[in-house]
């Protein structure tokens, strides 16, 4: 079997995969929206550089690399991106966890102050 | 002026109660947030007559103080005292540091050191408390030997802002959160205070991360969370 075809194969077998991996994580709302989309993109770029390998093979080799090595420098930049894109949101998943966290504590007081008739979380402070 | 003293606290159970009953005797409010505890922090402290709000998890002490400062603003603290829950600030100084504050001063931080350097840690960690004060001392044009000291006063105007947004960066309560009011114009000063040992549990930071401390407070105190960016209104 010609080189091609194999790369091809491979990738073929590398973008089924994600595809349907990421599409079983969505269904069960494990993964959200946006990211399946993106990890379906990445498979879609692995088909078409698959086709690319086996149609044209010579025209395909850019700076040196053949099509599976650039579906390879891609895939890398693109996690890259994903990851500093999880890294953004889990930041912000933090802050609004820690403000979530506060507004519980302060509701909890105030049911606590009204449950035992108070009307002020810290009556008689001392004053000069 | 209505005062305040605001504890955070974490597994804090040997101390917390000390430092609650020597804030009442001396005729102090005082807000404990325990900050998710597993130990009976926040029944010690409840029992010995703190207003005590719990964090459902441990969130850090940067928001443990912004709670606090709510719940002060709240109850209407013209002016609040940090104090550890450790039992190395004594309660009876806090009234130095309300005493510093003025229309023209909006925090006072307690040092340890002000008038004697030679408390200053030894090796590394003395290293990185003097670069520290340094840098705290440009920033605020005023001589500051203790940048990293949680015992502090804080008044209203300075409260509002912090108990919307407060730093959250390591260090960022203490360092940060002092780099921040200087920046945004209030007017900060040292008062000379005398801390104790710690009287329980165990320290957050360790000798051995020293070495890092420096370069972490730096690297955060060049985020608008502390340069008094997007969000924050100057004086």
């Amino acid at each position: 079997m010609a080189e091609e075809v194999v790369h091809a194969l491979l990738l073929v077998g590398w973008a089924i995969l994600l595809a349907v991996a990421t599409t079983a994580l969505f269904r069960r709302s494990i993964l959200s929206f946006r990211y399946w989309l993106g990890w379906l993109a990445l498979a879609v770029l692995q088909l078409v550089a698959a086709l690319a390998a086996v149609v044209a093979p010579r025209s395909t080799r850019l700076a040196g690399l053949n099509p599976v090595e650039w579906v390879g420098v891609g895939f890398v930049g693109v996690s890259l991106l994903v990851a500093v894109q999880l890294s953004i949101s889990i930041s912000g998943h933090q802050r609004a966890l820690v403000a979530l966290s506060q507004e519980c504590a302060e509701l909890r007081l105030r049911i606590e102050e009204l449950e035992s008739g108070e009307s002020s979380a810290v009556p008689g402070a001392a004053d000069d | 002026m209505n005062k305040v003293l605001v504890c955070p606290a974490w597994n804090e159970e040997g101390a917390v109660g000390d430092v609650v009953r020597s804030a009442v005797a001396n005729g102090y409010r005082i807000v404990v947030v325990d900050d998710g505890s597993l130990d009976a922090t926040a029944a010690i402290a409840r029992r010995c007559g703190a207003i005590v709000v719990q964090h459902p998890m441990n969130l850090g002490v940067g928001a443990a103080i912004q709670t606090g400062f709510r719940v002060a603003l709240r109850a209407g603290a013209d002016a609040v005292v940090q104090v550890d829950a450790d039992g190395q600030h004594p309660v009876e100084q806090a009234q130095y540091l309300f005493d510093a504050l003025s229309d023209s001063v909006h925090m006072a931080i307690g040092s340890r050191f002000a008038e004697n350097e030679a408390l200053r840690p030894k090796g590394m960690r003395g290293v990185a408390m003097r670069r520290l004060a340094s840098h705290a001392s440009n920033v605020a044009g005023v001589r500051i030997t203790d940048a990293s000291s949680g015992f502090r006063a804080i008044s209203r105007p300075l409260l509002l802002q912090f108990a919307r947004r407060f730093p959250s960066s390591y260090l960022g309560d203490t360092f940060g959160a002092l780099l921040l009011a200087s920046r945004l114009g209030f007017g900060v000063i040292q008062v000379p205070v005398e801390m104790r040992e710690r009287q329980a549990g165990e320290p957050s930071t360790g000798a051995g991360r020293s070495a890092l401390l420096v370069v972490r407070a730096i690297a955060s105190s060049v985020t608008d969370e502390t340069r008094g960016g997007r969000g924050w209104q100057k004086k």
